[in-house]
């Protein structure tokens, strides 16, 4: 009745590829996460001295006020996907089942207070359009348009992906809690 | 040691664990090896973690267990717990000295494992733990909940099977 696995040869002459691939992959993401905070690095300090450049030589602080509200939501936005990244790449698997279900259930719930992160920084960007001249009212309200659809897209890939996978890690740890 | 060198040891010493809980799990020699698979990527990434804290072999269970919940999480309704005859510590779950004889009748192992399929996946993962020799403490280790609970539980599911069992076997007379 027991299919053979017959895995003590088959793991065996698998196990050095795999290992090659995962030691591949977790430089991967090291060399990636690092590329990503070097390049933010960089690139913050550089768009930020340019603004206050063309700040002192055209004393245009509506200019400064936009620039600054993009500059602080690219580094939230930033910080919140690097953070999520992470999260969801260091599922730890040896917690205990119920711990492991209920940090499941917190993963995939609809708003976290990280959420309320990517919130503020959608708002920094909406500011920052608004407070951009050269931007037609028209543009102005395709982009919250867009933000809209984007914020609808986003739960409804929830609703269809990961709520499913919530209600079921929830049932499992009421089943596991109840005497 | 380095971490491949660890994690070649883990693999080599546990293999034999972590593939009887993939083929409780899975009918399927496919499915079977994606998952033993799975679960070596899942150590890997948690070897870091592992802090011995645990007992290594609880360590594993716990991986393994984890694993096989999320993967079957795509099969949820058809995970299946495959048993058989020369499955360790097949007499614990209905306390019977003669069961293992027994249940060399396939009829009598099929029924079994009709009502093992029938149990909550929760009591399937105590169930197959507890097919591997594992102590309720050990257990109770692995699940995150009480030993008492544990025991209520495990105590509940063998009075369910033995009365589905001894209920099937005078509708047979």
């Amino acid at each position: 009745m027991i299919m053979n696995l017959d895995k003590n040869n088959a793991a065996k002459i698998n196990l050095e590829e795999l290992v090659s691939k995962l030691k591949a992959e977790d430089t991967r993401y090291s060399r990636l996460t690092r590329g990503l905070l070097i390049s933010y690095l960089i690139l913050i300090p550089i768009y930020s001295i340019t603004i206050l450049v063309d700040v002192l030589q055209t004393g245009d602080l509506t200019g400064l006020a936009e620039s600054i509200c993009f500059v602080i939501s690219f580094v939230i936005f930033a910080l919140v996907m690097r953070n999520l990244y992470k999260e969801y790449k260091n599922v730890n698997y040896s917690l205990s089942i119920i711990k492991m279900l209920k940090e499941a259930a917190k993963r995939y719930q609809p708003f976290r207070f990280k959420t309320l992160w990517a919130i503020l920084a959608v708002l920094f960007m909406v500011t920052g359009i608004f407070l951009n001249p050269s931007i037609s009212v028209v543009s102005r309200f395709i982009v919250i348009g867009l933000f809209i659809v984007a914020i609808i897209v986003g739960l409804t890939i929830w609703f269809i992906k990961y709520k499913p996978l919530r209600d079921k890690a929830l049932i499992l740890i009421n089943e596991l809690e109840k005497e | 040691m380095d971490k491949k060198n660890r994690f070649n040891r883990i693999v080599s010493e546990n293999g034999d664990r972590i593939q009887r809980i993939c083929r409780y799990y899975n009918s399927n020699a496919e499915d079977q090896k994606d998952m033993y698979q799975e679960v070596l990527v899942n150590i890997w990434r948690s070897l870091d973690n592992f802090r011995g804290d645990s007992a290594l072999s609880t360590w594993i269970y716990r991986i393994a267990v984890n694993t096989s919940l999320s993967f079957t999480g795509k099969t949820f309704k058809r995970m299946k717990l495959q048993i058989s005859a020369d499955t360790q510590n097949l007499n614990s779950i209905l306390d019977e000295e003669n069961l293992e004889a027994k249940l060399k009748q396939e009829s009598q192992l099929n029924r079994l494992q009709d009502e093992l399929n029938l149990l909550s996946v929760i009591d399937k993962t105590l169930i197959s733990l507890m097919l591997e020799g594992l102590t309720m403490r050990e257990i109770a280790d692995i699940i995150g909940i009480t030993e008492s609970n544990v025991r209520v539980k495990i105590h509940r599911i063998k009075g369910e099977l033995k009365n589905k069992l001894k209920g099937n076997d005078h509708e047979l007379r």
